[in-house]
């Protein structure tokens, strides 16, 4: 059902204003709307918005700015587990951002001291062997000059030796010297001396010529290349130790640091939403007034909430929702547990209008109904309820996985009874199992199970239009009422005529069913005008539309069929079985998705299209953590 | 010979059929797409209109079935 909801006037004197709403805000049940004379702009003396005043101006920016910056740490934070929580100021003071500045610049060092480390562990994996072949060598010049060092790989071959010392040559004028080692497989460790003066020339050369040279992390900028290649392989061992502690420092500061800067973004939030109901509510000079909608039966428990905590200076006015108002009343549903799940398969639709009907409960029947009509297989329908049975157990999706897996219980138990009906199980292999067609053999009953589809359709089709007028002439409005009651009379009087037809039911009964169709026909006229013929024959097409249930079912028992005899005619026997297995898995499947999709058709389509007024404005109430 | 003619008259019925559901669920769907990037909230509207065109083929396939069976 539709929660009925009321309209309340929260008042007090203005310098309360604040203190109210993180009162309303600590509540969580008013969904806030715009005092109606602020929004019509109607003179309404003195009272009027409340602006931001300068101050709120400035926390405002401070709040969505530090919200950034959150957002950017966080985002920038590894995966943590939880730590000893960090104190934070709170979000919108000025303290804040400097503190956000330094733990940004702590987790660079932090992420800097990880990566200079892994440079170097990198360099060491890379060049190893080279590094230990380089390692013994001397640097020295065969003239004058400062010396610089370069390490390099070439392949093991002596012309490119003697190209790589001839261009150097030509360089520096013969004042180089190069030393060779081999490095293991077919490459060769170069150790290249030059006055520094040539540095940026043979640094070109190397470059052109493609050859690969050995570069060292920054940290070892100030050693020459032997003493660094010294340091770093003596540093070799230690080097995953130092990496993991590194990270191992940067998770514990992410484990203290992330829950605060969470609680920091849930704060902003919420002070955030405070300054921007500020905008929903009236003052005048002494008073204000904060509008909004809540359930009826919490409007005593919220009273008596401000009441106490304000010390009687703040109170609450309730109002029931006036004709007109359906639009702008947000709308609850609340149904029994049982019936709860169901209320997801309205998420596609926008919520019912407030004072219509909430249609979860002929959901709850005609969904799980209509879908164990086309599935209608006991093998089927035991597997879907162990599947949903597993699924509830392991809590798999949280809450809404919880009323998805009681949904697809309900379908599933709906199959499992019309398999029984129909005596199928895994298509005709119940048969050989000795289960027998209750109902009908809908192989062979086609006809019949078509007149049984139309029938389950023109009975939720009828009931469809009788809610539709039962709503009509409940919100007073006759003329839409006395022409659904047309159509209803005019659904309800063709069972009748077909049977008769049929040669089931009596001449009289056609007579009397043709005579209640015509009375049907001319009220529809009288309550819609010419347009009700169209309507008319639109709901013989929404019954005739249901001839689906036949469609899908008959094309479900003979693809079961189909497996079983294909597996059949397989040798050897455990490929048939295989097989088998293969086939009725894509055949669950399938049974599965075209049922659940055409079942939720027919009701969106034809069921609803009879009396669901869509429209409605979902509730959203102010409230902590939203 | 009447029973070949019954087979190929319920295959037109349901292949005429499935074409002109095709045809329209592919126009619907193409707009319905568009629709939806621009405004998500119609998911559930362009959902029903998606659906609407199946009668076509059910409609047809009942059709079928009546040929193939002479209705008895």
């Amino acid at each position: 059902m539709i929660v009925p909801m009321a309209k309340v006037q929260v008042l007090g004197p203005r310098r309360l204003l604040d203190d109210t709403l993180a009162l309303l805000q600590e509540q969580g049940v008013l969904d806030l709307r715009t005092p109606s004379l602020l929004e019509t702009g109607r003179s309404h003396g003195s009272l009027r918005s409340v602006p931001l005043r300068e101050g709120e101006h400035a926390i405002e920016s401070a709040l969505e700015s530090a919200l950034e910056s959150i957002g950017q740490l966080l985002a920038a934070l590894p995966a943590a587990g939880k730590g000893a929580e960090l104190y934070l100021p709170r979000p919108e003071d000025p303290e804040f951002a400097t503190r956000m500045a330094a733990l940004a610049a702590e987790r660079r060092a932090l992420e800097e001291r990880i990566a200079g480390l892994k440079d170097e562990l990198h360099v060491v994996d890379r060049y190893g062997r080279l590094l230990t072949a380089l390692a013994p060598l001397k640097p020295s010049l065969p003239g004058p000059g400062e010396l610089h060092s370069v390490g390099l790989v070439i392949r093991h071959d002596r012309r490119a030796l003697e190209l790589l010392e001839s261009e150097l040559k030509n360089l520096t004028g013969g004042n180089f010297s190069v030393q060779a080692r081999p490095a293991g497989g077919d490459q060769l460790a170069v150790l290249v001396t030059i006055p520094r003066q040539h540095t940026k020339e043979v640094a070109a050369l190397l470059f052109e010529r493609g050859v690969e040279e050995i570069r060292l992390p920054a940290r070892y900028s100030g050693h020459t290349l032997v003493d660094a290649l010294r340091l770093l392989l003596s540093r070799e061992r230690d080097l995953p130790a130092q990496v993991a502690s590194a990270e191992e420092d940067l998770g514990r500061f992410a484990a203290q640091v992330a829950p605060a800067l969470r609680r920091a973004v849930r704060e902003a939030h919420e002070r955030l939403a405070r300054l921007r109901a500020l905008a929903t509510c009236g003052e005048t000079h002494y008073a204000f007034v904060v509008t909004g909608w809540l359930p009826r039966e919490r409007v005593p428990a919220l009273e008596k909430f401000l009441e106490e905590n304000s010390g009687g200076r703040v109170t609450l006015v309730a109002y029931s929702p006036q004709p007109g108002e359906e639009k702008d009343v947000p709308v609850v549903l609340k149904n029994p547990s049982l019936l709860r799940p169901f209320q997801r398969l309205l998420a596609l639709l926008p919520p019912p209008t407030y004072g219509s009907l909430d249609p979860t409960p002929y959901l709850a029947v005609f969904f799980p109904l209509l879908f164990g009509l086309m599935l209608g297989d006991a093998g089927f329908g035991l597997l879907g309820i162990a599947v949903a049975l597993a699924w509830r157990a392991r809590g798999w999706g949280g809450a809404a996985g919880r009323d998805y897996a009681t949904i697809a219980l309900a379908c599933s138990t709906s199959a499992l009874v019309f398999g029984i009906a129909f005596g199928e199980a895994l298509g005709d292999l119940g048969a050989s199992l000795g289960l027998r067609p209750l109902l009908l053999d809908r192989r062979r009953a086609v006809l019949s199970f078509l007149g049984l589809a139309v029938g389950v359709g023109l009975l939720h089709v009828a009931l469809g239009t009788a809610l539709g007028a039962y709503s009509s002439f409940r919100r007073r409005h006759v003329r839409e009422g006395i022409a659904r009651s047309g159509r209803l009379l005019l659904l309800g009087s063709a069972a009748p005529v077909g049977l008769a037809l049929a040669g089931v039911a009596s001449r009289a009964t056609l007579a009397f069913s043709l005579a209640a169709g015509a009375v049907g026909v001319l009220l529809a006229l009288a309550g819609d005008g010419p347009m009700a013929l169209l309507d008319l024959v639109l709901s013989l097409g929404n019954v005739l539309s249901y001839a689906r249930l036949m469609a899908l079912g008959l094309a479900s028992v003979l693809l079961a069929e189909v497996a079983n005899h294909l597996a059949a005619a397989v040798h050897p026997a455990a490929a048939g079985l295989a097989l088998a297995l293969l086939l009725h898995t894509v055949n669950f499947t399938l049974g599965l998705v075209s049922p659940l999709i055409a079942s939720l058709r027919l009701h969106y389509v034809e069921f609803f299209e009879k009396f669901y007024e869509g429209g409605g404005r979902p509730y959203h109430p102010f409230a902590l953590g939203t | 010979m009447e029973r070949v003619y019954s087979a190929a008259a319920a295959a037109f019925a349901i292949g005429i059929g499935a074409l002109a559901t095709a045809w329209v669920q592919s126009r619907i769907g193409t707009a319905g797409a568009g629709a939806l990037s621009e405004k998500p909230e119609l998911r559930g509207t362009v959902i029903v209109m998606l659906a609407i065109p199946e009668t076509l083929v059910i409609l047809a396939f009942v059709v079928a079935v009546f040929i193939l069976t002479g209705g008895r």
